[in-house]
């Protein structure tokens, strides 16, 4: 509050009414017009204070100017709808408000009311005060890169393509008629995993669990442990997948080494689930850049190394 | 029928005319002036093994021999033939001739009315008068539509038609490519039209049935023929009269046998005229045999029903199986009170007023079941253009199942409909479109946008790109002896012999190794290629370009 000589901060705290859980900050600055929010005595002369924004988005635990043109006009009081500790103040140059905001386990939208006075006149502004939960935010991204590869993780869509070209090249080679290979196709199907379902269920909670996070109803807390029980999961169905290519692997082993290797997890670095990039055993992280081992360089386009390859053959 | 005394007396009638008309046999025993002169029998002899008697008086073929015996000792000496082992059968060596033409032929030339009035009509000046080719009408359902399924065939090559028969002559509107006399009467010999043989003769029928099969089209003269074809003619007859082997002898020629002298055909023609036949209970073994071989040959054989108007199973080789069998009808859909009739009769055709050349290529309108059916003949003929190597089997299901029944049409009568070329032809290209497998290379799919991974992986690249997939339509398999088939043809007009490169029940499959240069054919057929559902029509395209329509490669 670099304007702290000009102004005074309430503290009190006024219940709006008795059956509200929403509470009201209410400051009092210099004039002494107390809780008073309605606009008064307005002159042509005097220009209000004005602000670039009604929105804003900040950063927990940092102090963030919200630009704008006081025109000399102090804080009389500020509002807030929810049960945070934000502070406000005026720029010690004039040029907006100074607003710091505390530290959350969840995104906060809170609406601020802060009532302006200069020269006897009052002034309000409503602002909307969106706080990130910054030091969440890899987990975030996480939660938002499970939940877009979720069809692809509940499918084993690596799996699947690298089944289908097994059986599909023995078919080309004569070693198996159509039939045989339809058969075969029907043969992989990941539904038939023993944690299917449990996978799919987490999958969906996670998905909801996020939107409540979201809203800053459910903490960053349990979004980690849900991905944990995800994590979990995630290996013990690629098991199935692994299975299946095991079965064919008479077929796969004849064109390419062998693919049966690793484990299912998420990768940090691919930033999907992945038996390949989070191992050595097909290749090597290189300048943020996964190059597969020489061996598996004929099937490339068959093996998923980054985010924005789609091996899906349905994909165009 | 094998044998017995109604038959020899049948036979020896029908000697006794052809002597009085001096053209006996050639190679029958002659009697003797000093003997009382007694009538001989002709027989036909089949024998199950090579077998050939020392009294074989001529053998054009393995197995069967004909044998000539005064009347007298037929009987006994039938009986004795039958003792053997070997002897399959011993049979009337029937007289034969055209059908009595219920009216003598009109030669009128062509009216003054134009056949350009009708749209895309060939030139020719008795076009206009060739009711068969005009489209059915409610005054006039006799009629065949053929100008109409003309227009639709593709025409990918000619059909070759044989006209077994005798009365050919040579008429600048018709073009025979080849012949032969196979009439035991006055032959055998390279010279087959009736001016080289006998002048005197006046007949002219095969030339008029020639004319309606194939009579050259659109060159301002004559008649339109039905198809563009080469024309075979077999002089099984002479002058109108003949006898039954002769004819069986000029279907294996047709079919491609080898035949005694006759130089031996390169390959079977693909549609046998028959519009001759004489009374017989029952299709004589040694004829069926003839027509089993030419069926087995892919060879469809039309026979004329008979102008005799019996029950047509009385008359062969009408009464044969595995023939297309044809009655006549008149203009306005009625049955022709001529035509021999019955159950036996498989399709009608226009038999009255048909419009074609006499011997001396002028236009004429004829009567009788001999020319209604080179009719369908003609029209089996652009059903063959598009589909050579269709069997004669599926070709008579076709255009049974394509025949009209006219209102005014007698169901009791005959047994088939009226002969409908456009519905034919326009079924026959519906069926091939719905049989219309996916083809294309097998890099080409969608599933395998990988192709680069696909490449990379093969131990022959290389063949990738004459790999090619084919899905077809599992339903198109009706019986358990039905395969897809892909065949190769090594020749621009899809001629000669196909060969089957993949037969299987698996409705997807891969065809590998697949030329350029080559044509491809798919087909639902037995096992081993034969018996084709579409007659080896339904082309396969080979072009490699659509292997880069897509791709997912990163």
């Amino acid at each position: 509050m670099e304007k702290a000589s000009t102004k005074r901060i309430c503290s009190t705290l006024q219940f709006l009414s008795a059956g509200s859980l929403a509470l009201l900050l209410i400051g009092c600055g210099g004039g002494g017009s107390g809780g008073d929010t309605s606009i008064t005595g307005e002159k042509q002369s005097i220009q209000p204070p004005t602000l670039e924004n009604t929105y804003y988005t900040v950063d927990e635990g940092v102090q963030t100017r919200l630009v704008g043109n006081l025109h000399g006009a102090e804080i009389e009081s500020y509002a807030l709808k929810e049960d945070i500790d934000l502070h406000v103040s005026a720029s010690p140059d004039d040029t907006g408000l100074i607003l710091k905001a505390p530290f959350v386990n969840a995104p906060r939208l809170v609406n601020l009311l802060v009532t302006f006075n200069t020269d006897g006149a009052t002034y309000e502004r409503s602002l909307a005060i969106q706080i990130r939960n910054t030091s969440a935010r890899e987990l975030e991204e996480k939660t938002r890169l499970i939940m877009n590869d979720a069809s692809s993780l509940l499918s084993l869509g690596q799996d699947l393509t690298l089944y289908h070209f097994s059986v599909d090249t023995a078919y080309l080679y004569g070693l198996i008629p159509h039939s045989e290979k339809l058969r075969l196709l029907n043969e992989f199907s990941p539904e038939n995993s023993p944690v299917y379902s449990q996978l799919q269920t987490q999958l969906d909670e996670l998905s909801t669990a996020f939107s409540e996070y979201e809203k800053g109803v459910v903490a960053d807390s349990e979004l980690e442990q849900q991905i944990d029980v995800i994590d979990a999961l995630a290996e013990e169905h690629g098991e199935y997948g692994v299975q299946q290519l095991i079965d064919v692997s008479d077929f796969s082993e004849a064109v390419v080494p062998a693919l049966t290797l690793g484990t299912l997890k998420f990768s940090e670095d691919a930033g999907f689930f992945s038996r390949f990039v989070g191992t050595n055993d097909y290749g090597s992280w290189q300048d943020g850049k996964f190059s597969l081992n020489e061996s598996y360089a004929p099937i490339a386009s068959l093996i998923r190394t980054n985010l924005s390859q789609d091996i899906r053959c349905d994909a165009f | 029928m094998l044998f017995n005394r109604h038959s020899f007396a049948l036979v020896a009638l029908s000697l006794t005319f052809v002597a009085s008309a001096d053209e006996a046999p050639r190679k029958l025993p002659q009697n003797s002036p000093a003997e009382p002169k007694e009538e001989s029998v002709s027989l036909v002899v089949r024998y199950g093994t090579d077998q050939v008697s020392a009294q074989s008086v001529e053998s054009p073929r393995q197995r069967v021999e004909v044998v000539s015996i005064p009347e007298s000792d037929a009987e006994a000496y039938a009986a004795f033939l039958k003792q053997n082992p070997g002897v399959l059968s011993v049979e009337p060596n029937y007289p034969v001739s055209n059908p009595r033409m219920p009216s003598p032929p009109i030669t009128i030339a062509p009216g003054v009315t134009s056949a350009q009035s009708i749209t895309n009509a060939p030139n020719d000046p008795a076009f206009i008068d060739q009711y068969a080719w005009q489209p059915p009408t409610q005054q006039y359902p006799g009629v065949h539509d053929i100008l109409e399924a003309a227009k639709k065939s593709p025409q990918k090559r000619k059909v070759r038609i044989g006209v077994t028969d005798s009365g050919f002559h040579q008429v600048s509107d018709l073009v025979f490519t080849g012949g032969y006399n196979f009439s035991t009467i006055d032959g055998p010999g390279l010279d087959f039209y009736t001016p080289q043989i006998d002048p005197s003769c006046t007949d002219s029928h095969g030339t008029a049935v020639a004319g309606i099969i194939a009579a050259t089209t659109n060159n301002f003269e004559g008649v339109a023929g039905i198809v563009d074809a080469e024309l075979y003619a077999a002089r099984v007859m002479s002058c109108g009269t003949g006898l039954l082997n002769d004819l069986a002898t000029g279907i294996y020629w047709l079919s491609g046998q080898p035949t005694g002298s006759a130089p031996t055909m390169s390959s079977p023609v693909d549609i046998i005229n028959v519009s001759m036949g004489a009374p017989a209970p029952s299709c004589p073994s040694y004829l069926q045999d003839a027509i089993d071989y030419a069926t087995s040959k892919g060879v469809l054989i039309v026979a004329a029903a008979g102008n005799e108007s019996l029950d047509v199973n009385n008359y062969t080789p009408a009464n044969c199986d595995k023939v297309i069998t044809v009655g006549s009808v008149g203009r306005n859909g009625t049955t022709s009170n001529f035509s021999n009739y019955g159950d036996g009769i498989d399709v009608a055709a226009l038999g009255e007023l048909v419009r074609t050349l006499n011997g001396d290529g002028e236009e004429s309108y004829w009567f009788g079941t001999s020319f209604a059916a080179p009719n369908v003949a003609g029209v089996a003929g652009i059903l063959k253009q598009q589909a050579p190597g269709l069997s004669s089997e599926q070709t008579v299901v076709r255009i049974k199942e394509s025949v009209r029944y006219p209102e005014i049409f007698d169901t009791g009568t005959f047994r088939g409909g009226i002969l409908d070329a456009n519905n034919l032809v326009t079924r026959f290209q519906a069926e091939l479109e719905e049989a219309h497998p996916e083809f294309k290379p097998a890099l080409a799919a969608q599933e395998r946008c990988h192709r680069t991974a696909y490449q990379n992986t093969s131990p022959a690249p290389s063949e990738l790109t004459g790999l090619f997939e084919l899905e077809a339509d599992a339903n198109l398999l009706e019986t358990a002896d039905d395969y897809f088939a892909v065949f190769e043809y090594t020749d621009s007009h899809m001629l000669g012999d196909a060969k089957l490169m993949t037969a299987t029940r698996e409705s997807t499959f891969l065809v590998r190794q697949l030329n350029a240069d080559n044509h491809y054919v798919f087909d639902i057929c037995n096992q081993d290629g034969s018996a084709c559902k579409y007659g080896q029509s339904i082309a396969l395209q080979t072009d490699v370009k659509s292997v880069a329509s897509s791709n997912c490669e990163m």
